[in-house]
């Protein structure tokens, strides 16, 4: 399983995942769509910018999705008539064991990996790189033999290219289904 | 279609931001560079978390599927990227060869052209204050009591009906109740930062263990500790007295709450009120002046340190992280320290002490550390665990 030595990941990847489910689970549902990014941005910055001296927050990063997180939590809160999948209780996004979230991560896996078939080659091994073995940029470059630069580029058309996607499914699945989860 | 996307140097600096923040030790010039991009511009906020989002829905993917990566670092023509042998690295990438090489020198045009497909399903969006004001409704009808906890660890900031808001901090629970003429908070434990909306006609009192305490347009903090309940005012006046509005039928409610005088905080006052038994009837409130910043520190999720002894500093951090610290060491405990940390983050406090320090770290399996003071005549042995 291990594809790159682990020792120089395993803090941040332990770190990361911390944070997966509850960024995931907060953020995904509002990010799908555009015009909830946005709302969720300007919110998110709004607060971040009544913070005097960010740069004084100890981890810029994981206050930034601790806001984040809030916010998406509140709305939640305040609009309970909402779209289900806006308003799933934080609490109960861990439940691994309940069938019917199980049916919708496969579905979502499913999604992730057909928009990853439709990645340029270079797009998509350098987004598995980072991601899944968790290279930095130098060390992808070095493996696939292109400068750092490229990397960069690679990855950012990934995600952009992945989001677009991912967007678009889940365009498609509210549309027909009416609603996005149905059952709970 | 000029508004709808994010430039792709966006894109490119926020996925370099996720990827230079990956490590846990930030230093100190990255953090400021980071937290100026940030502020730059909302679209940069967005984007970050978009990529964050993103790069937490790929990794449990691939995490879940291990099988599928070597099919999708499968080329057109079949050939497997090869992962594990990293020694060989640029031979060994097949990316560069052939059929490939044109989609690495652009992948640009290829996923663009992609995207446009989807540009008209995505709605355009305008950033401006205004959409974000927009879509701040309250609800303004009087509601049903609702509790609302937190967990360890956890904090959380509730907007309520009337505009003001409640900061939760970690492990704590209140009960809100509103009402068209009273807006009453229980505090049943924990700590609160409120921010009052004003409104004349709905005095707003935060209610614990047996302490009131009354605002009219203000932020206060009160925090229900064991044994006394502590009101620090930041802007405003808050009138702190001794609630009467238990119910009647309650067994504790008659002769056991002490009579004190209400007393009138402004801001930057504190006061420390001693939960009332028959033994203490009667309590004087002497307010006292405090550091405003440190009290509300937690909201911004820091905890600062103000010559403070260890064993102060480690019992606020086990009030944030399951995993606890432990000193047993006297000598250690009454160490004193200043400085501002992140509360999720007792590792940068224990760096800073290691740096200061030879510390020992003893981990249980539970993930509690013990910290131990190292005698220097021993230093030349290294510790394994």
């Amino acid at each position: 399983m291990t594809r790159t030595d682990t020792n120089d990941r395993t803090t941040a990847a332990h770190w990361f995942e911390r944070w997966q489910a509850l960024i995931r689970h907060a953020l995904s549902g509002r990010l799908s769509r555009r015009e909830d990014v946005d709302d969720m941005a300007q919110e998110v910055y709004l607060r971040l910018l009544r913070v005097r001296r960010l740069d004084l927050v100890r981890s810029p990063r994981s206050y930034l999705y601790r806001v984040a997180v809030n916010v998406a939590e509140e709305w939640r809160l305040r609009a309970p008539q909402a779209k289900e999948h806006l308003s799933e209780p934080l609490e109960s996004m861990t439940s691994a064991d309940d069938p019917a979230e199980a049916l919708r991560q496969a579905e979502r896996d499913r999604a992730v990996r057909r928009a990853l078939e439709l990645l340029p080659l270079a797009s998509r091994t350098a987004l598995v790189l980072h991601t899944r073995d968790g290279m930095t940029y130098e060390q992808i470059a070095a493996h696939m033999g292109v400068t750092r630069r490229a990397v960069k580029r690679y990855v950012a058309a990934g995600y952009a290219a992945l989001r677009d996607e991912l967007r678009a499914f889940r365009g498609e699945r509210r549309s027909k289904d009416g609603k996005v989860h149905g059952e709970r | 279609m000029a508004n709808d996307k994010v430039p792709l140097e966006i894109t490119e600096a926020a996925g370099e931001w996720l990827e230079r923040l990956s490590s846990d030790l930030v230093p100190e010039g990255q953090r400021e560079a980071f937290a100026d991009w940030l502020l730059t511009s909302p679209v940069h906020v967005g984007e970050f978390l978009q990529l964050s989002a993103l790069r937490a829905e790929l990794t449990g993917t691939l995490q879940r599927h291990p099988e599928w990566v070597d099919e999708l670092l499968q080329d057109d023509a079949g050939n497997i990227i090869n992962l594990t042998d990293r020694s060989t690295s640029k031979t060994a990438v097949p990316v560069g060869s052939k059929g490939s090489h044109t989609q690495l020198e652009t992948p640009v045009p290829s996923s663009a052209k992609r995207t446009r497909r989807w540009a008209t399903a995505a709605a355009i969006a305008v950033i401006s204050l205004a959409s974000w004001f927009g879509i701040t409704s309250y609800l303004d009808t009087p509601t049903d009591p609702t509790n609302i906890a937190t967990a360890l660890g956890e904090q959380r900031s509730i907007l309520l009906s009337d505009g003001s808001t409640l900061e939760l901090n970690t492990e704590t629970e209140v009960r809100i109740r509103l009402s068209e003429h009273t807006r009453n908070i229980d505090l049943l434990r924990g700590e609160l930062l409120v921010d009052v909306a004003k409104d004349p006609d709905r005095p707003f009192r935060v209610l614990s263990d047996g302490v009131v305490a009354q605002a009219i347009g203000t932020r206060f903090n009160v925090y229900r500790r064991d044994g006394d309940t502590v009101v620090t005012v930041i802007e405003g006046r808050v009138a702190v007295n001794q609630a009467t509005a238990l119910p009647s039928n309650h067994a504790n409610s008659t002769g056991a709450i002490g009579t004190i005088e209400p007393v009138e905080l402004t801001a930057g006052l504190q006061v420390a009120i001693a939960t009332a038994s028959p033994s203490t009837p009667s309590i004087q409130l002497e307010p006292e002046p405090v550091n405003l910043a440190k009290t509300t520190a937690w909201t911004e999720r820091r905890l600062m340190f103000d010559d403070e002894p260890l064993s102060a500093i480690v019992a606020e951090f086990n009030r944030y992280n399951r995993a606890r610290l432990i000193i047993t060491d006297a000598q250690l405990n009454d160490k004193r320290l200043s400085g501002v940390f992140d509360a999720n983050d007792p590792d940068e406090f224990i760096a800073l002490l290691q740096s200061l320090e030879r510390i020992d770290i003893r981990q249980s399996a539970e993930g509690h550390r013990t910290l131990l003071r190292v005698e220097t005549t021993n230093s030349e042995h290294e510790v394994n665990f």
